[in-house]
């Protein structure tokens, strides 16, 4: 029998079907964990974030947008979000609510790395991400898995606001050229 | 408004959401109306969403899906059905009796009484389902507790027993109920975790296999193993420098074997 995509079993959990959300558990419930563990550094938090980001799918199924891209970016992007509020929260940072929008923003339909980003497997990420200079893998590894923010991440590494905008910056177009031939 | 030039800098800490609120704001506000700015957020946010891959990879407890059914069914809701709805005779236009509109100072105070209103409705929305999250996650633990006590409730088999001279102090009880297809194990007095984390294993024709992280209760911890009894020849506990290993590493803290009871 043909194995359900993600959006098909989406539809199907827009319809209050168990089942399919319970095999979406399945396929992304170990990611969804390891993402959230990863941002918090404890289990119970971890338990916490991946237990609200499935209610949300649960409830906002019906509203899931394709052209935002697919079910795990979506589901991720939400462990993500509600993770790193979670950490900055502890951590007393002032709290920014940073909308889901700043990471689903909707892409052009054709725009190519939309699909680049569901054929990205591990090895290639990791690969790309060791051949960065360190003080750039430093720096995004501090703002997407530490939840600081710019001038945060310029304080705490003693480094000019300027320079870690640019290191970012810099970071990420270099991992955009790595990652190209998956093209 | 922002210049292009001032928000290169920008494009890649918004999607890995390293801007601070002014920052964010200003962006925001920019891309609304900059589509190249739009293109750029959406190369970067295909990279953004491979991040994800390279965290250790790390097994979530098996009682969390338990947790996730049990809360999504407690909300579960009856799939509407559409309705037959009968013709509305039309109605004859009403035209409104005071022309308040005529008057900009009552339009304006009205329009920001109506934004007011609506960022007020919003926020409480967003409230409420956050709310509603934490609500849920109480009521699947609370699921949870209640299991335990059915499990050791209608436990046909009970165990008893002390640490290792890894955990000297150490006591803990194991029983297992067959209407419920799970054990429950509570253990006390266990060696400081500096960080590390308690392990459940169970043991089965030579074959260990693991069984779930160990969880706080007010005194001790404990953990639900889900399966039948038949066969497994102990449950044992220990600490793991490394969590979702498929083989315990650490020391054993304790060891009941249930073939000696």
């Amino acid at each position: 029998m043909e194995t359900p995509t993600d959006e098909v079993l989406l539809q199907c959990v827009a319809m209050q079907d168990e089942q399919a959300f319970a095999s979406l558990y399945d396929r992304y419930g170990r990611l969804a964990f390891s993402l959230a563990y990863r941002i918090l550094g404890d289990r119970a938090g971890a338990e916490d974030v991946v237990q609200e980001a499935f209610l949300n799918l649960w409830r906002m199924a019906r509203s899931f947008d394709a052209r935002r891209g697919n079910a795990r970016t979506w589901l991720l992007a939400l462990v993500h979000h509600r993770a790193i509020d979670k950490v900055r929260r502890q951590r007393g940072q002032p709290f920014t609510d940073h909308s889901l929008d700043a990471v689903l923003a909707p892409g052009e339909p054709e725009d190519v790395w939309n699909k680049v980003a569901t054929i990205i497997d591990r090895e290639a990420i990791e690969k790309a991400l060791a051949q960065l200079p360190q003080e750039q893998r430093q720096v995004i590894d501090m703002a997407y898995f530490g939840g600081y923010t710019h001038s945060e991440i310029a304080e705490l590494t003693r480094v000019p606001l300027g320079t870690v905008k640019g290191r970012i910056r810099v970071g990420i177009e270099k991992l955009k050229r790595l990652l190209e031939h998956h093209r | 408004m922002l210049r292009h030039k001032g928000l290169e800098d920008l494009v890649a800490g918004y999607v890995l959401s390293a801007l601070d609120r002014e920052e964010q704001r200003r962006f925001e506000a920019h891309l609304a109306t900059c589509s190249r700015c739009g293109r750029r957020v959406a190369e970067f946010q295909a990279l953004a969403h491979a991040l994800p891959l390279t965290a250790e990879e790390i097994e979530p407890p098996l009682e969390l899906k338990e947790r996730l059914l049990a809360a999504v069914r407690a909300e579960r809701l009856p799939v509407a059905v559409p309705q037959v709805v009968p013709p509305v005779r039309p109605q004859p236009v009403l035209r409104p009796r005071g022309r308040w509109f005529a008057y900009p100072a009552v339009a304006a105070t009205t329009m920001a009484a109506v934004v007011v209103l609506a960022v007020a409705v919003a926020s409480l929305a967003l409230w409420t389902n956050r709310l509603q999250d934490r609500v849920a996650i109480g009521q699947s633990r609370l699921d949870t507790t209640y299991r335990a006590i059915d499990i050791m409730g209608r436990a046909e088999h009970r165990w008893a027993f002390k640490g290792t001279e890894a955990a000297p102090n150490a006591s803990g009880a194991l029983t297992h109920s067959t209407l419920d297809s799970a054990f429950c194990l509570l253990v006390w007095d266990m060696p400081p975790a500096n960080g590390q984390s308690y392990q459940a294993w169970t043991i089965k024709d030579g074959v260990t296999t693991r069984a779930g992280a160990l969880r706080p209760t007010v005194s001790g911890l404990w953990a639900i193993i889900p399966g039948e009894m038949e066969g497994v020849d102990a449950v044992q506990v220990t600490r793991e420098r490394e969590r979702g290993l498929a083989q315990p590493q650490g020391p054993v803290l304790m060891s009941v074997s249930l073939r000696s009871s």
